[in-house]
């Protein structure tokens, strides 16, 4: 029987949760005004901050979550050790897109706006208040819906953790829906489920959403003419006044076709093409001073470190190093495993994606009523309805296709529902932001489907569609890390060989050693991949897919 | 004022200015006139103090200018309204260094909107103004914020054939009035009829790095018109030195 303690409960646990996310989000926010400023005005700081956002941007962090939490069980300890390592996960998941958005914008906040504050000797505050945090609302507002439902992802599955025998969590829906799942007593965890389904409606609805829109008046457009007020005076030149006419009428019809946008579209096209807008090297030039600092902080640093690894060589770095060195085909073949998995789904995702946003785009009908669930579904964390859902549908399939298969099948579709919806939403985004124009030259055309796709939807929407997977391939590990270890109810453990599992598995069996020796290998093969892959992307977005005057808010 | 100027860049410096100087006396409205890519911004922005020159000083009433100060306020092709702030508070923004209490600030404001003709419209955004009533708007700020020289980078050039015709027969006697405490204009332009129309001295600049090439005095009355045969003499007189300088570009380049 649903009591009404069962609703009231789940409740406060949702809302403890919704208020770890707004903290987290939060403090990003905060912080990032700051560094942001602090980068964009020192060519030092700017060489930092770019290096170490642009590599930690796409790294899966909840796979190194086990490590993060022994080392503040270890320092601080308790419940507040488990909660500040739950903040601290959730916190590095979204910290890095919002800093880069707020860093971009102050980077490029408009030279005139800027001589206005310096000429009229603005304080330090007043120059914060009036510009330079006014001018990330748009960017902040652009990544909020991704930011937000990442941030609830992560929580939800690290609210319960596991650790060799012992089981921390700290108090919040996704610890309530695992811990009644657990102990068999579903009806309380669908409502559960149910309340925090309705709380996230209610978030995206109500409080995301009215942001957004009041984020868009941040933008700085000096050109775009709203409304136009005074009377017409006597023309000195005909053609003069009818080329002013034409401008004012074509700025017209590009500002009425923003505004038909959604709103949460256009602030993510904002982001995304202002974000492709900006140089990704550092433009501010070192002087000599600045350079020595750097090479005299860099060669601490790295004394610090070699320091650090000699000091605990014995204790720490030797046992990972033979960790490694005995399990290193293990190791890199569990890893290829899952990079198959992860290429999978990103195929499959893309594959989805395409003809349900043409289909979107081109008939409004289709659109009016995928588009708000996409926005709500793309808030609700699998990490929440999986614990639910994972036995029962197991067993049934297990019936038909053997457990390994099922289970596999599982993991492709887990790790799917955490990617698709972010990859649908930004390949929708790009192909909304396609000018009218080029629409219409199209029909004009009368190009067929296909052409339209491949000339105009798919290249439209490609710089979206990867500034999109960068932060979304984050989101496909942490799909794999929930689904490829799990516990039943009887204390069953299901897995499937991957690095994840894995990782779990040891996480499980509380093997420190061989859970840091996957981190470290994992950790360079994030670098490697950020330096080799996404930058590349990213450059080539640049190049290649930009469009002009895509970037207004 | 003797500047010269220089980009750091990274392929290394870039002049941009070579001892360009001039004198601007009280009551003169001054216009700088140079192909596009000159420096004339960077030149405008050396004299508010925005930037620093290499070498050279810009004096203000005989005191160097050593970084910005409201003495010198500048109006921007671009208008630079902040967006999240209404027309009100954007003037306000001139009128924050000087310590007033928050009533008279808006008093003051006001009346500065009210010179340019927005009274009425205090509290619309940016965007829900006319490119017109923008540039009021930088304008009563510009004047708010009690320069003794205003600065101008191409304020009309945004703004339609029409508005900015209607802009410029009021934009003398809104800055030389007696509410204002503007002694001297200086400003940025390629248009020449705009120049001759409205002021008193044109300094041509030209070359890389750019120099003064010639200081040209306008002496006509006002109002003054284009259909007027000395308008048109002045324009000739204009273009000749102008294709001197492209000339001189020319020249510099190969």
């Amino acid at each position: 029987m649903v009591t009404l303690s069962i609703v009231v409960i789940s409740l406060l646990a949702s809302l403890a949760t919704m208020a770890r996310v707004a903290a987290t989000l939060m403090i990003s926010v905060v912080t990032g005004w700051f560094l942001g400023y602090a980068a964009a005005k020192s060519g030092m700081v700017e060489r930092v901050f770019l290096s170490v956002t642009q590599t930690l941007e796409s790294v899966p962090v909840i796979t190194f979550f086990p490590i993060v939490l022994v080392f503040f069980i270890s320092r601080i300890g308790g419940y507040l050790g488990v909660e500040l390592a739950v903040d601290f996960l959730v916190f590095t998941a979204v910290v890095w897109n919002i800093w880069i958005g707020e860093y971009e914008s102050i980077k490029t906040v408009a030279q005139s706006l800027e001589d206005v504050v310096n000429m009229y000797r603005l304080s330090f505050i007043s120059k914060f208040t009036k510009l330079y945090i006014p001018v990330t609302i748009p960017r902040v507002a652009g990544n909020i819906l991704v930011s937000f439902a990442d941030a609830l992802f992560y929580i939800v599955v690290s609210e319960v953790v596991t650790l060799g025998t012992r089981s921390y969590g700290v108090f919040g829906i996704g610890a309530l829906i695992a811990g009644w799942t657990s102990e068999g007593e579903w009806v309380n965890a669908i409502t559960a489920l149910i309340v925090l389904i309705i709380l996230v409606t209610v978030v995206v609805f109500l409080v995301l959403r009215p942001f957004v829109n009041w984020a868009v008046k941040y933008s700085y457009d000096p050109y775009v003419e709203v409304t136009r007020v005074g009377a017409r005076r006597q023309t000195t030149s005909r053609l003069r006044a009818s080329l002013s006419r034409n401008i004012r009428y074509v700025r017209r019809v590009m500002a009425v076709e923003r505004a038909t946008l959604p709103v949460f579209v256009r602030a993510t096209g904002y982001s995304i093409y202002h974000r492709l807008a900006i140089r990704p090297r550092p433009v501010g030039i070192l002087t000599k001073m600045e350079r020595y600092v750097a090479i005299g902080v860099g060669l601490l640093i790295l004394a610090l470190v070699a320091y650090g690894i000699y000091s605990s060589w014995e204790t720490t770095w030797l046992p990972i190093l033979i960790n490694i060195y005995n399990n290193w085909v293990t190791y890199l073949y569990y890893l290829g495993l899952d990079w198959l998995r992860v290429t999978i789904v990103t195929i499959a995702s893309i594959a989805v994606a395409v003809p349900v946003n043409y289909l979107m785009v081109t008939r409004p009908r289709v659109e009016a009523i995928l588009l708000p669930v996409l926005e709500d579904l793309a808030s609700i964390p699998v990490s929440a309805y999986l614990p639910l859902v994972a036995v029962p549908f197991v067993t049934i399939m297990a019936i038909r296709l053997g457990l390994t298969a099922s289970l596999e099948l599982l993991v492709l579709i887990v790790a799917f529902l955490s990617t698709a919806w972010y990859v649908i939403y930004n390949m929708y985004v790009g192909m909304k932001t396609i000018p009218r124009s080029l629409w219409d030259v199209a029909n004009n055309l009368n190009l067929s489907t296909w052409h339209k796709l491949t000339k105009l939807a798919i290249p439209g929407a490609m710089p979206a569609t990867i500034t999109g997977l960068a932060s979304t391939v984050g989101s496909t590990w942490g799909g794999l890390e929930i689904a490829e270890y799990f516990q039943s109810i009887n204390g069953k453990v299901y897995m499937v060989h991957g690095y994840t599992a894995l990782m779990d598995y040891y996480t499980a069996v509380g093997n420190v050693v061989g859970l840091e020796a996957m981190s470290l290998i994992l950790a360079v093969n994030v670098i490697l991949v950020s330096i080799f892959l996404w930058r590349n992307l990213f450059a080539l977005a640049r190049r290649r897919y930009r469009m002009e005057g895509a970037i207004t808010l | 004022m003797d500047i010269s100027f220089s980009y750091r860049t990274e392929r290394g410096p870039l002049h941009v200015l070579r001892n360009v100087s001039f004198t601007v006396y009280e009551k003169q409205y001054v216009s700088i006139v140079a192909p596009t890519g000159t420096g004339k911004t960077t030149l405008l922005r050396i004299i508010a103090g925005l930037r620093k020159p290499d070498s050279g000083k810009v004096l203000l009433m005989g005191e160097e200018v050593r970084g910005p100060t409201p003495k010198i306020s500048m109006i921007f092709q671009d208008f630079a309204l902040f967006p999240w702030l209404t027309a009100l508070e954007n003037v306000e923004v001139a009128l924050l260094h000087k310590r007033l209490s928050k009533d008279e600030r808006i008093k003051l404001a006001r009346r500065y909107l009210e010179l340019v003709g927005l009274g009425a419209f205090e509290n619309y955004y940016p965007r829900e103004l006319s490119g017109g009533m923008k540039q009021r708007v930088a304008i009563a700020r510009a004047l708010a914020a009690q320069p003794v020289l205003l600065l101008m980078d191409e304020p009309f050039a945004n703004l339609d054939a029409i508005t900015a015709e209607g802009l410029k027969s009021e934009i003398y006697n809104m800055v030389f009035n007696e509410e204002s405490t503007v002694k001297a204009i200086v400003m940025v332009s390629h248009n020449l009829e705009e120049v001759i129309e409205l002021s008193d001295r044109v300094i041509i600049l030209g070359g890389r790095p750019a120099t003064v090439i010639s200081d040209v005095s306008i002496d006509l009355p006002r109002p003054r018109s284009p259909r007027d045969k000395e308008f048109q003499d002045y324009l000739d007189l204009l273009y000749g030195e102008i294709s001197k300088s492209m000339e001189l570009a020319g020249i510099a380049k190969t």
